[in-house]
């Protein structure tokens, strides 16, 4: 799918033209540096501005409406990628093609605009009714994730191993600002959001570009461009000098047990790339090292895998698995990753490493709304063009060398063992 | 036999020799392609019928036979699939066990290999020892989930019959007794082609899917005569409506409501009552709906409130599900909203909505061959024509509804709290 660019709205409007599918997205990006004090506001913003709108007042009219709209889905999502914080509004509508209706995206981009820029609000802010009850919402949230036990053991790890930072790396909610969200705040963010924040559309689908320009023209061609911004890839993990362990007892069947690491290496478009295969090998898949070792040859657990948050440079592992075993799996774990960084990778593992990431990539192009999500946070991402054709060339390119010249730079930083009050039997 | 489903979406449907009824839905512009072989097997199956007889099997048989089936003939089945640039994976649910893959090419090949599977078994004892193991992890880890626990208790209050309740996956206790002749005796009852269907979807040859099904030994092999399982559930009369549990572990309640389902509702046509019953959902319990809206306005769930139905041969309910700070409020208001049903008017534009949500619904799920594939499969499932259900959807209109004002009488109504122990 390729970038076209219009000539409108400063360049900032993209089409990905198709014909392969049978409905139209369309997405509205507002992109800025992220301020970490305001992930609560950001997020809900993306709550409250899809909930109502000054001509469509509550929920229940919204709702009729998209339903109305053959089923029109609305999505609106805050994601902080490295520096950047992003609000998505994305629609999805049927193409009016497969239906015995004319006049269908008009409507869809009337009401995007009346979403986005014509919010419910009360002497001028956001109702601060929809703001104390997202807050009380909220705080049941954390309630609900508190004694979800997988849940709670995720975000109290993250808590150690972002050291009470996890507020710059994006994770909502941020509990300790949560007092001070309030109808000013919020309104603030918004205004804030509206008018200096870079703003983008992109569209993707079969549909005229000289239509489709008048109608963005028409509806969103006033819109101020004040922002500037710039792209830094930075690893913001303040390191511990070694590995701190963390052990939380708690009335809870299975250990669970996660381990977070640096690391240690300069971020660039091909370190992550690197990143991305070795995490395929280390615990992508059931070949992997970790799967092989700990749950087909030790059977310590059901599950292990690891995972490379791309946007956050954090890199962690977890599994579940009786108390007994976890200082096993720890040491497994860790005995994994020092055989990788002693190239102790099968030629066959690391290739069929990269044969899973090239299909995940080649898969993309089964799904609009994969390849226009994965082209808008790579665009973002990188401030260029980045296709996933551009991503597979890379993936094939990696030698094992390379990875593994890299890979020796992490370093283990966090231990958290979520456990049981009880001695195991 | 060739049945136009949307646009350009075409359903084959074909029947092989050996019995096995096959489903192909072609996606010529996409890359992918997913195949599923079903087999009618799943964790409800511990006591049924066959050829005259009544027979037992431990809980968690069908689980387990899952997780065997991927070591069959001393041979990690997916190795050959990850090797081939394929995902390959198996899910079992209370009523069907599902093998599965995806990929790009070799689409035959691995048609091939997937179906050599389930000709000849022969399960080591080691590696039957080795996935008990893995499978009491898995266990395991469900056993910490309340809302899992809360759900469990609702359905236990709510029918006699413990195949609709208890855990897919058996117990600790009930694998232990999973050995190579209980393995045998579940082959031998189910694995036949007769008890599966096959549903091929994505970019493939037609032809050349045909010829390999055709020759294959799967089919050609000599099957012994299929004796049809039967199943009989106990739906019972159970009298308590309400139960309470108190945890010291919880940082909040959670309210599990169950609408239980009268017999003669179950009996209707399928697809018009799957229809109907996913209309009425989306008025009376969906984001746009007065109860909904009720909710919000008091302030009595969280993020988490959940609505849900199930529709299965012998029985179904609507199941609501929430975090509240106010069960007893919560529950109030739900009691007087229910027995105020018939009152509450069903809105014509919701209706059009609805359907016109449905229709827009159905043209976006065949632009993605994954989903579009779980949702043939779900409609082979429970044996519903996607001709006739979506004909159905059409043709439905809002008195039709009116059906299911019966489930709203008190005693099909039942609570479980799970409350915080002060």
């Amino acid at each position: 799918m390729k970038f076209a660019r219009r000539d409108i709205l400063n360049k900032k409007v993209i089409y990905l033209p198709n014909n392969k599918f049978k409905t139209i997205e369309i997405v509205f990006l507002f992109v800025n540096e992220v301020d970490k004090n305001r992930i609560n506001e950001r997020n809900f913003l993306t709550e409250i501005l899809l909930e109502s709108t000054k001509k469509y007042y509550n929920a229940e009219k919204l709702n009729t409406l998209t339903d109305y709209l053959y089923n029109l889905d609305i999505s609106s999502n805050y994601y902080v990628v490295n520096n950047l914080g992003i609000t998505t509004f994305f629609f999805r509508s049927v193409n009016e093609k497969y239906l015995n209706e004319k006049g269908l995206f008009e409507q869809v981009i009337d009401l995007a605009e009346e979403i986005i820029y014509n919010p419910k609000t009360y002497k001028g802010k956001i109702p601060k009714k929809s703001v104390v009850d997202l807050k009380n919402q909220t705080e049941e949230l954390i309630l609900s994730i508190n004694q979800n036990k997988n849940a709670y053991s995720y975000y109290q790890f993250i808590d150690k191993y972002t050291k009470t930072m996890k507020s710059s790396y994006g994770f909502f909610p941020v509990q300790e600002d949560l007092e001070q969200v309030s109808a000013e705040s919020v309104t603030e963010t918004y205004k804030k959001m509206i008018e200096e924040d870079e703003f983008y559309i992109f569209v993707s689908g079969d549909f005229t570009f000289k239509k489709m320009d008048s109608l963005i023209l028409e509806k969103f061609g006033n819109r101020n461009q004040t922002s500037h911004f710039e792209n830094s890839f930075t690893n913001k993990l303040i390191p511990n000098k070694l590995p701190k362990e963390f052990i939380e007892k708690n009335s809870t069947g299975q250990t669970r047990l996660f381990l977070g690491f640096n690391l240690g290496f300069d971020i660039n478009y091909k370190n992550i790339q690197i990143m991305n295969l070795f995490d395929e090998i280390f615990g992508g898949f059931e070949k992997s090292k970790l799967f092989s070792k700990i749950r087909e040859e030790l059977h310590l657990s059901y599950y292990v895998y690891s995972n490379y948050l791309e946007d956050s440079q954090l890199f962690l592992v977890s599994l579940e698995v009786s108390k007994s075993n976890y200082s096993k799996a720890i040491a497994a774990v860790k005995k994994e990753l020092e055989a990788c960084q002693n190239g102790e990778i099968s030629d066959e593992l690391f290739n069929q490493a990269k044969q899973n990431l090239i299909k995940a990539f080649n898969n993309a192009s089964d799904s609009q709304v994969r390849l226009l999500l994965g082209n808008i946070i790579n665009y973002i991402r990188y401030n260029k063009e980045v296709s996933y054709e551009d991503k597979i060339e890379t993936i094939k390119s990696i030698t094992k060398e390379e990875l593994i010249a890299l890979i020796k730079k992490i370093y283990l930083d966090t231990i958290y063992v979520y456990t049981s009050e009880e001695n195991d039997d | 036999m060739i049945k136009k489903l949307i646009t350009d979406e075409y359903l084959y449907e074909e029947k092989l020799s050996n019995g096995l009824t096959v489903y192909l839905h072609p996606k010529p512009n996409f890359n992918q392609t997913y195949v599923s072989l079903q087999v009618n097997f799943g964790g409800r199956d511990f006591l049924y019928e066959c050829n005259n007889k009544t027979w037992q099997l431990p809980e968690g048989t069908a689980h387990f036979l899952e997780h065997m089936n991927f070591e069959n003939n001393d041979e990690r089945l997916s190795d050959f699939f990850i090797k081939n640039n394929a995902d390959i994976n198996a899910s079992t649910s209370r009523t069907t066990t599902s093998y599965y893959f995806s990929a790009r090419t070799d689409i035959e090949i691995l048609l091939s290999k997937l179906l050599n599977n389930f000709i000849n078994y022969n399960f080591k004892e080691e590696m039957i020892s080795k996935e008990r193991k893995i499978i009491a992890e898995e266990l395991a880890m469900s056993d910490d989930s309340f809302q899992e626990k809360a759900h469990r208790n609702l359905l236990k209050m709510m029918y006699e019959d413990k195949s609709i309740y208890s855990d897919i996956g058996g117990t600790k206790k009930s694998i232990k007794a999973i050995n190579q002749e209980v393995l045998n005796q579940a082959i031998n009852h189910f694995y036949h082609p007769k008890n599966m269907t096959l549903l091929i979807s994505g970019s493939f040859d037609y032809d050349s899917i045909i010829a390999v099904l055709n020759n294959h030994p799967f089919t050609l092999f000599n099957w012994p005569e299929y004796h049809e399982v039967k199943r009989s559930v106990k739906v019972g009369d159970k009298r308590s409506k309400s139960s309470i549990k108190k945890a010291k572990e919880l940082n909040t309640n959670i309210v599990e409501i169950g609408l239980r389902f009268p017999q003669d509702l179950i009996k209707n046509n399928k697809s018009k009552l799957y229809i109907i019953n996913k209309a009425f959902q989306s008025l009376i319990f969906s984001n746009t709906s007065k109860f909904y809206k009720l909710l919000k306005m008091k302030n009595l769930y969280n993020f988490t409130f959940q609505a849900a139905n199930l529709i299965e041969d012998e029985y179904g309910y609507f199941n609501v599900s929430v975090e509240t700070k106010k069960p007893q409020l919560f529950i109030k208001t739900v009691d007087n909203y229910f027995s105020n049903i018939s009152e509450i008017d069903f809105s014509l534009e919701k209706f059009i909505a609805f359907k016109r949500s449905e229709i827009g619904y159905l043209i976006k799920i065949f632009d993605d061959v994954k989903a579009t594939h779980n949702f043939l499969k779900r409609l082979i499932i429970k044996n519903i024509d996607i001709v006739e259900y979506i004909e159905t959807l059409k043709e439905i209109n809002l008195e039709d509804l009116s059906i299911f004002l019966e489930v709203f009488k008190k005693e099909n109504i039942f609570y479980f709290q799970y409350l915080l122990e002060s």
